[in-house]
């Protein structure tokens, strides 16, 4: 009878391992080993005030290896980098095949794989008005990163999403579309 | 005879102006009267900064002739750098938006500029819409690559009946002095009840379809599949970074300044309703107002549930995989784009990173890392899986 008891206890234990409740996640064997003191991305640090990881930088530090970009965020801004803003880089199949690879993937949503305006969310009805590229001759490399980089009008920014290489590898690009 | 024939010549002279009247309005209604072309032009030109009732980039355009002439909108459709400086309401407007200018439309004419106006007047009501059905294309559904890594369907239901069989089986067989058969049934009944042991402690720390309920009910569904947007759009720093990366909300925001309401497929319990609340808590993360289109507030994080964590003393890197193995997502995350409610596909054990490792050539097509590693092991072996080039090595992800 006691052998009985025993191994009724024992399915128990196999029934309830069966119907875990998978909202929940499973029990570890180590837990302080699985979940170690330093800090997750994007976890709880709750020396901070807003008790996150991720902070935002301090205002007006410079990461290293990277220039503030000094445009300003307006109308002035957005001509004078028209005017001004060059490419620090020279126009080869490496860049442009990264900026295609890039385009796609950030870009095509809404631009169109052949920056035509027809991307898939234009196409299914989510988002409306995005000229093609061929309807805005006067864009130049200067205002295309001006705006990859703050967004203008219903674009937002995509500055957060690419690397300042990698909005040029874009502006590249897209020019090649362009003038396609 | 004469003047009979006079007064026929008045009323003639009359009805022939009254109908020359008539048909001239007829004919400036029916130029005028176009809103479906206009809310084609309306959707490609205009909507990137105007709405009907709301408020944008642009001021909402609803009725807009009862405020302005047509010769004003005319004006600001085709020049309005130049309006804006000569009308002093197009100046007052100017300012009133932060001092944003209209991207100036030259190409569109006075009958297009009338047909646009047309449909401001009548809005979507206006207009005998075709119901266009956009077919659902999900991309990655006949995807090979994960067909076999379908996780295994764990019904375990009759396991503890199986062992409650044989408890009752060895318990009857003891009661009726059958010594020898009570015994055999006991050494088979203890070892599956060890099978079934292990088979408990080795899930224990795997978290395989683990779904946890996240704080919006955002949907990969939607997102991925339906509307085809890529993972790395939102997961943008899994090309450079050890983390995939959470999209903080100015990337939501990014569609979402613009999406106000939910139009896809309503799922599960859940209307309409519920999904245009849970984009406003997207607004309300990042601090939007929408009836003013500003950020007014200083907003607050979203606190998602992290689905995925490998324990702490393996080290992972995104960039690794995606970047210089050019892995796709869903080689470990699985059909991720039909999911609604992301959960666990993979089991994330160690077998399972091994196990990969031993199989999977190294695709060294425009890819320079290990290249003399590699092309040392090509002469050998013709050929080098990850395991080949150190990715069995204990110090690769345990340090």
């Amino acid at each position: 009878m006691y052998r009985l008891v025993v191994l009724l206890i024992a399915s128990i234990v196999l029934l309830s391992a069966c119907s875990r409740d998978r909202s929940k996640p499973n029990i570890q064997y180590t837990p302080d080993m699985y979940v170690s003191i330093p800090y997750e991305p994007y976890g709880l640090n709750t020396v901070m005030n807003d008790s996150m990881a991720a902070q935002t930088p301090p205002a007006g530090s410079i990461a290293r290896g990277k220039m503030p970009y000094r445009y300003d965020n307006n109308n002035d801004g957005y001509e004078s980098a028209k005017e001004n803003l060059q490419s620090p880089l020279e126009t080869n199949a490496e860049n442009l095949a990264n900026g295609k690879k890039m385009f796609n993937i950030y870009c095509a949503i809404c631009h169109g794989e052949q920056g035509d305006g027809k991307g898939k969310l234009v196409e299914n009805g989510k988002f409306f008005g995005v000229p093609a590229f061929k309807d805005r001759p006067y864009i130049t490399d200067g205002s295309i990163y001006h705006v990859i980089y703050y967004g203008r009008n219903m674009m937002g920014s995509h500055a957060s999403q690419l690397t300042e290489k990698e909005r040029w590898q874009v502006v590249q690009y897209v020019q090649k579309l362009k003038n396609k | 005879m004469n003047i009979v024939q006079k007064r026929n010549l008045v009323s003639n002279l009359l009805a022939f102006v009254f109908t020359t009247l008539f048909f001239l309005t007829f004919s400036l209604q029916a130029q005028e009267a176009d809103p479906a072309k206009g809310k084609e032009l309306f959707m490609t030109n205009c909507t990137a900064c105007h709405q009907l009732d709301a408020k944008l980039i642009g001021p909402p355009l609803k009725n807009v002739a009862e405020r302005r002439s047509e010769e004003w909108i005319l004006s600001m459709v085709n020049n309005p750098t130049e309006w804006v400086q000569k009308n002093p309401e197009a100046k007052k407007l100017f300012e009133e938006y932060n001092k944003t200018p209209m991207t100036p439309f030259p190409q569109l004419t006075k009958e297009d500029v009338q047909n646009i106006i047309a449909y401001t007047s009548v809005g979507d009501e206006g207009i005998a819409v075709e119901a266009v059905a956009t077919p659902l294309v999900v991309p990655g559904a006949g995807n090979p690559i994960y067909q076999d890594l379908k996780p295994q369907n764990s019904n375990w239901w009759w396991q503890p009946l199986v062992v409650l069989i044989f408890i009752a089986v060895v318990y009857f067989l003891a009661k009726k002095k059958q010594n020898f058969a009570a015994i055999f049934f006991a050494i088979i009944g203890v070892f599956t009840v060890a099978y079934f042991l292990f088979a408990y402690l080795l899930q224990i720390g795997v978290d395989t379809g683990y779904k946890p309920i996240q704080p919006i009910e955002f949907s990969h569904k939607v997102h991925a599949g339906d509307n085809g947007i890529d993972c790395e759009y939102c997961h943008s720093s899994a090309k450079h970074s050890k983390t995939s990366g959470i999209p903080s909300t100015n990337v939501c925001m990014n569609c979402h300044k613009f999406i106000k309401e939910y139009k896809g497929e309503v799922y599960g319990d859940y209307d309409k309703e519920f999904f245009d609340a849970e984009i406003a808590k997207v607004y309300e993360s990042a601090g939007w107002d929408v009836s003013k289109f500003a950020y007014t507030s200083e907003g607050k994080p979203i606190e998602w549930t992290r689905v995925h964590s490998l324990p702490d003393f393996v080290f992972y890197n995104h960039s690794q995989h995606v970047n210089v193995a050019g892995l796709e997502c869903q080689t470990c995350h699985g059909p991720v784009e039909e999911m609604h409610r992301v959960e666990q596909f993979s089991p994330l054990t160690m077998d399972w990173c091994i196990s990969c490792h031993r199989d999977t050539e190294v695709n060294m097509d425009d890819n320079g890392y290990y290249r003399g590693t590699y092309e040392a092991l090509q002469k050998a072996h013709k050929g080098a899986t990850v395991a080949d080039m150190g990715g069995l090595e204990c110090g690769k992800c345990h340090y």
